[in-house]
């Protein structure tokens, strides 16, 4: 596997490890255990020196500290403990299936109908499409407890707005593409938006009710229930 | 306890130390000083450690006062500061005594002033960080920019713990109306070429924040965003939404983005770029590796920053 990857300078204090031909590789749970425990092994062996790494679908993006990128032999030991982790990952197991209520359509998912018309079919049978299969996490990121997650039937599929809209409220389920994913908090964002989910994602101080790794559900409730599980009614900005 | 009261905080005043690190992946910005430049010789001139917490201004005017007396140093875009009656000008050490006015003016160029203390404000960390990010609600005071009335703790000093009266040399002192030129380098993994940037005049769309500078003018030749897997990014990344308004990120940008990365800005070029007010005009040109690490570590060992 690790002969399709390539690892290269992103800006001038991370590198990044990703497929030579994205195209040519699918996202797997094997592979986001690779990297993710790939990402546990720097972290070990260079706590001084690495302050951050990033698992995102194929790739590995490591933050170093500006010195520590004068090592010229750095691309090559993060490919060559990605070989090892990826042998090791072939026979582990995903650990945790989470299970979120949606409330779909109406105030609740402003792009339900148009994703509806433009897959030909009615908004309930793309309610049930959404909700009928398990999703991989395959990162957590782009905001605190963001987790994206693949993939949605190729019907489904949606590109990101043209232009973002200036605030998407927390909860708000999403489409891009053939992800899907729930906003954790109010911000800025341009994928498609079917539902929201009254959960919080982020627990505590530094924490996500989801992490890389982890199967999800969703389960499609009424507004009453959405609002007796403490959700607030959602407020969008183009 | 000496305490800092924020009478005027100005459109957006947030503290900064270098930011959070060893939580991207959980998805906190990194966050941190915009133009770390200004950050770092604020403190300097007072020898504080490298990583205390200074006020980050934008804009003005600004107004706060101390119960006590302040060593203090202002950076960055304000040209000059008044300390009761007295105008000052900016990068130097300076004694505030106790109840006396410091007011910062609305400064003739750039958008962001760098105020540090002697021994740096006192905030209770989050993430390990005194770093504020509005956009996730996160670090002290809820990541939401200081308002009127505000206390900061500081330090307790007197005018003889202080530095002396220092100034950084003026060949140091950036002046953020220059035209600028960007230093970008592209990804091997870019699908369009980047000579569209180098040939072009930019402008800094209104829209820009500490997320990212968007830029006005669109490009031509815009890549397939279409079925991208997101991916990591990083301080400088030139992102290209589909609306094809190149989008360069700052400091409180997403941990991971789905537009295409295509180009990245040298990190001592984003420090001055953020600077820029909406209009200024930049332009590219293409940069090397080493050339971009060397800049940047000049700074790193120049401030000890690790």
């Amino acid at each position: 596997m690790h002969e399709h990857f390539h690892c290269f300078p992103l800006g001038d204090t991370a590198f990044q490890l990703a497929p030579r031909e994205a195209a040519a590789l699918n996202p797997s749970p094997r592979l986001t255990r690779a990297l993710t425990v790939c990402a546990q092994q720097l972290r070990g062996e260079y706590s001084a020196d690495i302050l951050d790494c990033v698992v995102a679908f194929m790739s590995l993006t490591v933050h170093c500290r500006a010195r520590f990128t004068t090592r010229g032999d750095l691309p090559e030991r993060i490919l060559a403990v990605f070989a090892e982790q990826w042998t090791r990952a072939a026979d582990e197991k995903p650990v945790r299936l989470v299970e979120i209520p949606v409330c779909y359509g109406g105030a609740y998912g402003p792009d339900l109908l148009r994703l509806a018309e433009h897959s030909q079919q009615s908004p309930d049978s793309l309610i049930k499409a959404h909700c009928g299969q398990l999703y991989d996490a395959y990162a957590v990121g782009f905001a605190p407890g963001f987790a994206y997650l693949g993939f949605v039937p190729k019907a489904l599929a949606a590109p990101r707005l043209r232009q973002p809209r200036r605030r998407v409220p927390a909860g708000a389920i999403g489409i891009a593409d053939r992800q899907t994913g729930i906003y954790p908090l109010s911000s800025p964002g341009g994928w498609n938006i079917i539902g929201c989910t009254p959960l919080a994602m982020r627990e505590g101080s530094g924490g996500s009710r989801l992490q890389v790794g982890d199967q999800v559900r969703f389960i499609a409730i009424g507004e009453a229930e959405f609002l007796s599980l403490g959700g607030q009614t959602p407020h969008f900005l183009d | 306890m000496n305490r800092c009261q924020l009478s005027k905080p100005g459109p957006c005043a947030l503290l900064h130390d270098l930011g959070r690190f060893g939580h991207h992946g959980a998805g906190y910005a990194h966050g941190g000083p915009a133009d770390l430049h200004a950050h770092a010789w604020a403190n300097h001139l007072l020898d504080n450690d490298v990583n205390a917490a200074v006020l980050e201004f934008s804009l003005g005017p600004c107004e706060l006062r101390f119960s006590h007396g302040a060593w203090v140093s202002l950076c960055g875009a304000a040209e000059q500061l008044h300390i009761g009656g007295d105008t000052h000008p900016s990068w130097q050490s300076l004694w505030v005594p106790a109840r006396e006015r410091l007011a910062i003016p609305l400064p003739r160029q750039g958008l962001r002033s760098y105020l540090a203390v002697l021994g740096g404000f006192q905030v209770d960390k989050m993430l390990g960080s005194a770093s504020m990010v509005a956009r996730e609600g996160s670090g002290p005071f809820g990541g939401q920019a200081l308002r009127a009335g505000c206390e900061l703790a500081c330090l307790r000093h007197s005018k003889a713990d202080g530095p002396g009266p220092r100034a950084t040399p003026a060949d140091f002192r950036p002046d953020y109306s220059a035209p600028l030129q960007l230093s970008v380098l592209p990804l091997p993994t870019a699908e369009c070429r980047i000579s569209q940037l180098l040939g072009g005049t930019w402008r800094v769309d209104p829209r820009s924040d500490r997320m990212a500078v968007r830029l006005k003018e669109t490009l031509v030749d815009i890549p397939e965003g279409a079925g991208r897997l997101s991916s990591g990014t990083c301080l400088g990344a030139i992102q290209c939404p589909p609306d094809g308004r190149p989008l360069i990120l700052l400091n409180d940008r997403q941990s991971i983005g789905g537009y295409p990365h295509i180009a990245s800005v040298a990190s001592v070029d984003c420090f001055t770029l953020s600077q820029r007010r909406p209009g200024q005009t930049l332009r590219f040109r293409q940069g090397t590796a080493d050339e971009q690490r060397e800049r940047l570590l000049r700074l790193v060992d120049f401030f000890a920053l690790g």
